[in-house]
Order: structure tokens, then sequence, then C-alpha cells
């Protein structure tokens, strides 16, 4: 760029840039100053606006019935605890798994580990947190991700959390590997399944609706990412991740939350 | 080694010259696909995008995310510019630019012992160690940096819109 600076001088009147005009007209040569700032303009004015775009898509819902906390959870971002009404034992280790509704490798990790899982749970041998992140959003759009992570915590409002949970997670390993319609009809008749009904059907509705824990969810895949968690399925045991290739049967789980136990 | 005794002559004759045209003509036509393709898979998602930079854990985490944003972007503009070849030594500066930058974030990520994916195309994020390769993603964007080293050292290529819209360049 440059070297035809002295070819492409802004013209001082319109008679001189007519002049220059009429000179260029008989040779090759468009003004590259103009053409590159109208270059260089779009340029700044597609990322400048890109990254707005981006960044208003990614920026929680404002509205108020977008952003409510699911019971237990103090604070945007903390997991939720799924046996919070176990008495967990001393010394016992917390188990966070970083889940995605639509990714298959949690689906195909939950066909292994749930049983074990739902029995340390429900023992009070570990403290059982879900961090439901949107990986699958994130990676090839849509808001599924999202809306079946909200729809669990509208489910949990009902009290059903861990039943609606192991009904969409069974369906799809039932189906092997075929994911559901997800949307919600999907979501109002997996909450019908596990026994939500009457007024509290017509909340669990509202609630899908509303997208009432989107911005929750939302917080939640964010500070896992935050801390390095940036892929699913991820299971802790205390902030430490489990290695699948090590661990990969549910009585390797059982012995892994053993040895973390007192710890 | 295998050289004879008759050197070459210094000169470039004009079959050398449309050669090379033709030599900058891929270089544009690699550097710019692999940019133009690199922003096309991600600039639909953009949160990807964000993630996968912060998974590289160099920037601060909110920064991080607009390099993300921007980026797939920049790509596509870089790229396009490219293989229309506008500015092609300036595009070229910017393209080769970009790619020492992936080098160097490449280099820190395999350093640092992290195992993510370099997110290049789409995906990011960590991943298991036996997935990481980093190498092979080392020398493809030195090879990209390479054409835009030859299209700095000679942005004069064929079919392109330099040509048509500034003459000989």
């Amino acid at each position: 760029m440059g070297k035809k600076s002295a070819a492409t001088k802004p013209a001082a009147s319109d008679r001189q840039a007519k002049i220059d005009a009429a000179a260029k007209a008989t040779k090759p040569g468009a003004n590259k100053i103009i053409i590159g700032t109208v270059v260089a303009l779009v340029a700044i004015i597609a990322v400048v606006a890109g990254v707005i775009i981006a960044d208003q898509m990614n920026k929680p819902d404002s509205s108020s019935t977008a952003a409510a906390l699911p019971a237990g959870v103090a604070q945007m971002g903390d997991p939720f605890v799924a046996n919070a009404d176990v008495t967990v034992q001393d010394g016992a280790p917390t188990l966070a798994i970083f889940e995605d509704f639509r990714c298959p490798h949690c689906h195909q990790a939950y066909a292994v580990f749930h049983t074990a899982v739902a029995d340390l749970a429900s023992s009070g041998k570990v403290k059982l947190e879900y961090h439901f992140k949107t990986v699958i959003d994130s990676n090839s759009g849509g808001s599924e991700s999202l809306k079946a992570a909200s729809s669990a915590m509208c489910a949990a409002a009902a009290g059903q959390f861990d039943a609606y949970h192991q009904a969409i997670f069974d369906g799809i390993v039932n189906a092997g590997g075929t994911q559901p319609q997800w949307g919600p009809a999907f979501f109002t008749e997996t909450a019908e399944q596990v026994g939500i009904s009457g007024d509290e059907l017509t909340a669990f509705n509202e609630c899908v609706a509303d997208g009432r824990y989107d911005q929750y969810i939302r917080s939640v895949d964010e500070e896992s990412a935050r801390n390095g968690v940036n892929s699913t399925p991820v299971y802790q045991l205390n902030g430490e991740t489990i290695d699948f290739t090590a661990v990969n049967t549910p009585e390797l789980l059982i012995a892994a939350v053993e040895n973390a136990t007192g710890q | 080694m295998t050289e004879t005794t008759t050197a070459p002559p210094p000169v470039t004759t004009p079959s050398q010259g449309r050669i090379k045209d033709v030599v900058g003509l891929l270089a544009r036509l690699v550097l710019g696909g692999v940019l133009l393709y690199a922003g096309l898979t991600k600039v639909l998602t953009p949160v990807a995008s964000a993630r996968a930079v912060q998974a590289y854990q160099i920037f601060p985490f909110e920064l991080a995310a607009y390099i993300g944003y921007a980026l797939p972007i920049i790509e596509i503009i870089i790229g396009a510019l490219l293989v229309v070849g506008l500015f092609t030594r300036a595009s070229a500066i910017a393209g080769t630019l970009l790619m020492v930058i992936f080098i160097a974030g490449i280099i820190s990520a395999w350093a640092r012992g992290l195992s993510i994916d370099c997110g290049c195309f789409g995906g990011g994020g960590e991943i298991a160690p036996e997935d990481t390769n980093y190498p092979a993603r080392i020398a493809e964007d030195v090879g990209f940096a390479l054409c835009g080293a030859w299209l700095i050292v000679r942005p004069r290529s064929l079919a392109s819109l330099d040509r048509v819209l500034f003459g000989r360049v």
C-alpha cells in the first residue's frame, strides 16, 4: 500500500478531481485510498457490530421473571444441589457433575454411572451438585440445552428434580441415544410422567414459558467456564476431575468416592 | 552438493514471473481460504468462540469473550480480502500476524499442559489429553504463515482485484 500515493493525492477541488478522473480513465487504477478507506470502515463496523450483537445475545435477560434462583442456590453461578434433603455423612466428598442435556457423552456417562450416583447421593455418601452447561447450544446453535436445564429447575421447584432428570436421561439412553423433540410440549409431557399435576403442572408450564431459570443456567455455564470447565461431561470429586479412562465402571466410581471420603 | 558448473542466470524471465504469480494466487487461496473457512465455522456461534478463547486461559475472562466474538469476523474479512486479492500485502500481513498469534497461543497452551481443542474451526474447550494434536496444529499454522510471508514479500499474483483495480502492483 501507499506506493501510488503520488497519483492518488486527495483532489484540491472538484475541477482537480475531474482532471484526475480523466487522467485515470486512460490507464487502469482506481483510487486506492478511497477503496482502502471504504474497506477499512466496513471492516471496523462489521467487527464492532458483531461484537455488540454477540454480547447482547449472551447477556442475561433483564426481566425479573427470568432471573429466579432455584431453591437452595444462594447466588448466580452456584451449582444445584440434588440431594439437599439428605443428611450428608461426615467427611463425605462433593461429587460435582457438569452436564448438558443434549450432550451424547453425558448420556453415555449417565448410563454407566447413574445407579451408583443415585445410591451415593441418597445415602449421603456424597453431596451431589449439578452444574448444567450449555456447550451444545454454544457449539451447534439453538437453545435446547438451556431450555432443558431450565425446565429441570422448574421440576425442582415442584420437588421432582431427580425424577425429571432421570426420566429425560433414561428416555434418551433407552432410545439408543436418540434425543427427544426438545420443547415445552416435551417438558410438559415429562413433568406429567413424573407425577407433576394440577396446580403444580400449571406452575411448571408457566415457569418453562417464562424461562424463569434461564439466567441462572447461563450463570452456571459461565461460572464453570471461568473455572476452566469448558466441556461436558465432567465429574469432579472435591474439585478433582475424575479421569474416565481410569474410572469407567460404577464400582470404580464408588471406590473413588470412598478414597475421597474424610479428606 | 548437487550444484553443477553453470549457475542459472539471475534475470527473471517472463515465464518465471508468471509462475510466481501462480504461486501468489495459490498462497492467497490457501491462507485466505482457511481464514474464511475458520471464520465462517465460528461466526454464528459466538459464545462457543468466546469459550474457546477463554479455554486458553491467556486473557482475562471478559476480555477473552470479546476476542472470541471479534475473531471470526476478523478472519472472514482478512480471508475474503486475500481470496479476491484486494490489498494483498496488507491483508497478508494481517493474516500472517493472526497465524503467528495462533501458533503462540497453541505453544503456550501446550507448554502449560492444558488439554484443549485449538478451537480453530469451531469446537474448542477442554478435551482428553490424548485428543490434543498441538504439533499438527502448529505445523498447519506455520504452513499458512509461510503463504502469508510469500505474499508480504511478493504480493503480485494472478487474478487479483489489486491488478484489476489498480493495475500492476
